[in-house]
C-alpha cells in the first residue's frame, strides 16, 4: 500500500491508500473467544499479582511431584505395607492447599477486576456497539478467568493425579488408580467455581476494583477463617457453610477419603454450599451486564 | 439508489414517555447529520438503528432490519461513542485491532488495520502509549480511528468534537470530512453543535422532542428550493419592491435591503433587473440570500413549538 499524505485546510491527512477488507470473518459464535484471549493477555500483563502466583502453583506443582516420586519408592521398598495408595493421594489434597492459595490471589487480582474495570472505563459501549451479545461478553470473560485461575486449581490437582497414575508399579496398578482423575477434576472445577464466580460476581456488584478485592479479601481471610473457627468450636456444621475454603475442604476431602472433622457439615451440604455461591455470582454478574449492557451508547 | 436509512412510523416508548413520535424519512447522502437538542431522540434513534432497542414501526439500516439483523448491521457499522470508551490497560493499536477482531476480522488483518486505522487519525507516533494517558484530543483520535477498523459502510458519530479546542476540532472534521472519499463509507454525525453540520454534512435530519422536524439536503433546510435573493438599491428600494409585487414575486423588506423570493416559474434574476428598469431604480448588490443553518434550525424548532398543543 502506498502511503499518502495530503495537506488539508488544517493540516495533513495521513492515509495508506485504504482498501476494504475482502477475506474471511471470524463466525460470530466464536467471538467469544477473542474476549478470552484478552483477558489472558490483559492479566499476564499484570506484574506480580498474575506471575507470582502462577509461579507458586508451578513450584508446587513440582514439589508435589517430586514428593510423590519420592514416596512412590519408600512405599514400594517397604513392600506395600501400610496403606501406601492413602499416603501417596494424602499429598495431593494437601497440595490443593496451596493451589487453593495461589487461586485465591489470581481471583483477587483478577477475577474481581474484570467487570469493575470496564464499568468504570465505560468499555461497555465499546463491546456492544460491535456483533456481541451480552452472553457471548459473559462468556469470553469466565472462560478466560476460569483458564487463568484454573492454571492453579484445576491443572494443579488433575497433572498430579495424571503423575500419579503414572507412577503406578504396573499396569493393573495404574487401572485401579485411575479415579483419582476424575476425582482431582471434580475437585478442581468446584475450587475453580467457588473462587471465578463469587469473584466476579462481586466485582460485578460492587463496580468498583479497590472495594470488590477488599470484600473479597476480607471474606477470604478474615469471615471465613472466624466463622470456620466458631463452627468448629460451637460444633454448627451449617454454619461452616458460609466459609467456602472449608466448604471445598469438605468436598475435596470426601472424594479422597481423608477423615472428616465431626464439626464439619456433610459433603453434600458442602458441594451444595459450593453451587449456591457460584450461582450468586453469577446472577449478580447477569443482572449487571443486562443493566449496563447499552446504558451509554448512543449518548445519554 | 437505496437510502442508507429508512424509517417507517417508528415509535418508541419509555413508560409514559413517548421518545420517538412516529418517524418517517428515508435518508441519502453520505454526510448526514442528526440534529436535536438534549432530549430531542438521537440517542434512541441511534441504539434502535443499531439494533440494541426494539422499537415499533419499520426500521432499515443499508437495507437491514435491525430487530432481526442486528448483528449483521453492527459488523457493517462503525460507532464512535461521545463519552471515554476504552480499555484502560492497552495502548492505541491493542485497542483498535481488538476492536477489529471483535468485529470478526482475523488477528492479522486486525492488526494491519488497526495501524492503518491510527495512521489516518494521525496518531502514528503515539499509537503504542496507553490510552489511558491520552489527551482529549488523542482520545477522539482514537475513538474515530476503533470505529473505523474494521471497514463499516456507515459511521455513528457521537459529538465528535466534544471537548476539542477550535484547532483540534477542525482537525477532527476534517479527517471525519475525508471518510466518504477515502473510505467509501458514509457518516452519520449526531450532535447539537450547528457549526459541525454546517461544515460537514450534505443531509440533515431534525428532530424535536421526538418528532422529526426535517430531513432532507442542507440547502433545502437553508431555505428550501426557492430562489432567495438579497437586493440593494441606490434609491427607490419601496419602487422596486412594488414593481417586484406586481409581478408576483414574494419581497420583503428588511433594513437598508429587500429580500427577493423567485419561483421557478419566473426567469430567474433577470425578473429582478427587468422590474428594477421599469422602476427606475439602480441595482447596487444582488447575491444569493442563505438563510444560516442556525436560524433555519430555530424556525423548525419554534414551529415545532408552535404546533405543540
Amino acid at each position: 500500500m502506498s502511503s499518502e499524505r495530503t495537506v488539508g485546510a488544517t493540516g495533513t491527512i495521513h492515509d495508506q491508500g485504504y482498501q476494504r477488507y475482502e477475506g474471511v470473518r471470524l463466525p460470530r459464535s466464536r467471538r467469544f473467544l477473542v474476549i478470552t484471549r484478552n483477558v489472558l493477555a490483559t492479566a499476564w500483563k499484570a506484574r506480580w499479582g498474575v506471575k507470582l502466583p502462577l509461579l507458586g502453583a508451578v513450584l508446587t506443582l513440582v514439589v508435589s511431584a517430586g514428593i510423590m516420586i519420592v514416596m512412590g519408592q519408600i512405599e514400594s521398598r517397604m513392600g506395600g505395607r501400610g496403606g501406601r495408595l492413602l499416603r501417596a493421594d494424602t499429598v495431593l489434597f494437601i497440595s490443593y492447599g496451596f493451589f487453593s492459595l495461589f487461586g485465591i490471589i489470581l481471583a483477587a487480582t483478577v477475577a474481581t477486576a474484570a467487570i469493575a474495570d470496564d464499568l468504570k472505563s465505560g468499555s461497555f459501549q465499546f463491546y456492544f456497539s460491535r456483533p456481541l451479545r451480552p452472553d457471548d461478553y459473559v462468556r469470553g470473560k469466565l472462560l478466560g478467568l476460569f483458564v487463568l485461575i484454573g492454571c492453579s486449581t484445576f491443572a494443579g490437582p488433575v497433572v498430579l493425579s495424571i503423575i500419579r497414575v503414572c507412577l503406578a508399579e504396573d499396569l493393573g496398578g495404574a487401572i485401579k488408580l485411575l479415579p483419582i482423575i476424575p476425582k482431582a477434576i471434580l475437585l478442581g472445577v468446584a475450587g475453580t467455581s467457588a473462587l471465578v464466580l463469587p469473584a466476579i460476581g462481586l466485582g460485578a456488584l460492587l463496580g468498583k476494583r479497590v472495594a470488590a478485592q477488599a470484600a473479597f479479601i476480607v471474606y477470604w481471610i478474615v469471615i471465613s477463617g472466624f466463622v470456620s473457627v466458631v463452627a468448629h468450636e460451637l460444633r454448627l456444621p451449617l454454619v461452616g457453610l458460609l466459609a467456602l475454603n472449608s466448604d471445598v475442604n469438605v468436598v475435596g476431602g470426601y472424594l479422597f477419603g481423608m477423615p472428616s472433622d465431626s464439626g464439619s457439615p456433610e459433603p453434600w451440604q458442602a458441594g451444595l454450599a459450593i453451587v449456591v455461591f457460584s450461582v450468586a455470582g453469577y446472577v449478580a454478574l447477569r443482572r449487571r451486564i443486562r443493566s449496563s449492557a447499552t446504558a451509554g451508547l448512543g449518548g445519554v | 439508489m437505496d437510502p442508507v436509512i429508512k424509517l417507517d412510523n417508528v415509535r418508541k416508548r419509555y413508560g409514559a414517555v413517548e421518545a420517538l413520535r412516529g418517524l418517517s424519512t428515508e435518508i441519502h447522502g453520505r454526510k448526514i447529520g442528526l440534529l436535536g437538542q438534549n432530549g430531542a431522540g438521537k440517542s434512541t434513534l441511534i441504539k434502535i438503528m443499531l439494533g440494541l432497542e426494539p422499537a415499533e414501526g419499520d426500521v432499515r439500516v443499508l437495507g437491514l432490519d435491525p430487530a432481526r439483523d442486528a448483528f449483521a448491521i453492527r459488523d457493517r457499522v462503525g460507532y464512535m461513542p461521545e463519552s471515554d470508551s476504552y480499555l484502560p490497560s492497552m495502548n492505541a493499536v491493542e485497542l483498535c485491532a481488538y476492536a477489529g477482531e471483535l468485529s470478526g476480522l482475523p488477528r492479522t488483518a486486525a492488526m494491519q488495520r488497526a495501524h492503518a486505522a491510527l495512521y489516518y487519525a494521525n496518531l502514528e507516533d503515539k499509537r503504542y502509549q496507553p490510552v489511558a494517558g491520552y489527551s482529549t484530543g488523542m482520545k477522539q483520535r482514537v475513538k474515530l480511528a476503533q470505529a473505523l477498523v474494521h471497514d463499516p459502510e456507515l459511521l455513528f458519530l457521537d459529538e465528535p468534537t466534544n471537548g476539542l479546542d477550535p484547532k483540534g476540532r477542525d482537525e477532527m472534521l476534517e479527517l471525519i470530512d475525508q471518510l466518504p472519499a477515502r473510505r467509501g463509507c458514509a457518516i452519520i454525525l449526531s450532535t447539537h453543535l450547528l457549526p459541525d453540520v454546517e461544515k460537514l454534512c450534505d443531509h440533515v435530519v431534525m428532530l424535536h422532542q421526538g418528532a422529526l422536524q426535517f430531513s432532507g439536503t442542507l440547502e433545502e433546510l437553508r431555505g428550501g428550493d426557492a430562489a432567495r435573493f438579497e437586493v440593494r438599491v441606490k434609491e427607490g428600494r419601496q419602487r422596486l419592491a412594488a414593481q417586484l409585487r406586481l409581478r408576483g414575486v414574494e419581497v420583503v423588506e428588511v433594513e437598508d435591503r429587500l429580500l427577493v423570493t423567485l419561483r421557478a416559474s419566473d426567469r430567474g434574476t433577470s425578473t429582478i433587473f427587468t422590474a428594477a428598469i421599469e422602476a427606475a431604480v439602480q441595482v447596487r448588490h444582488l447575491a444569493p440570500a442563505r438563510a444560516t443553518l442556525e436560524s433555519a434550525f430555530l424556525r423548525a424548532v419554534d414551529a415545532a413549538e408552535a404546533k405543540a398543543p
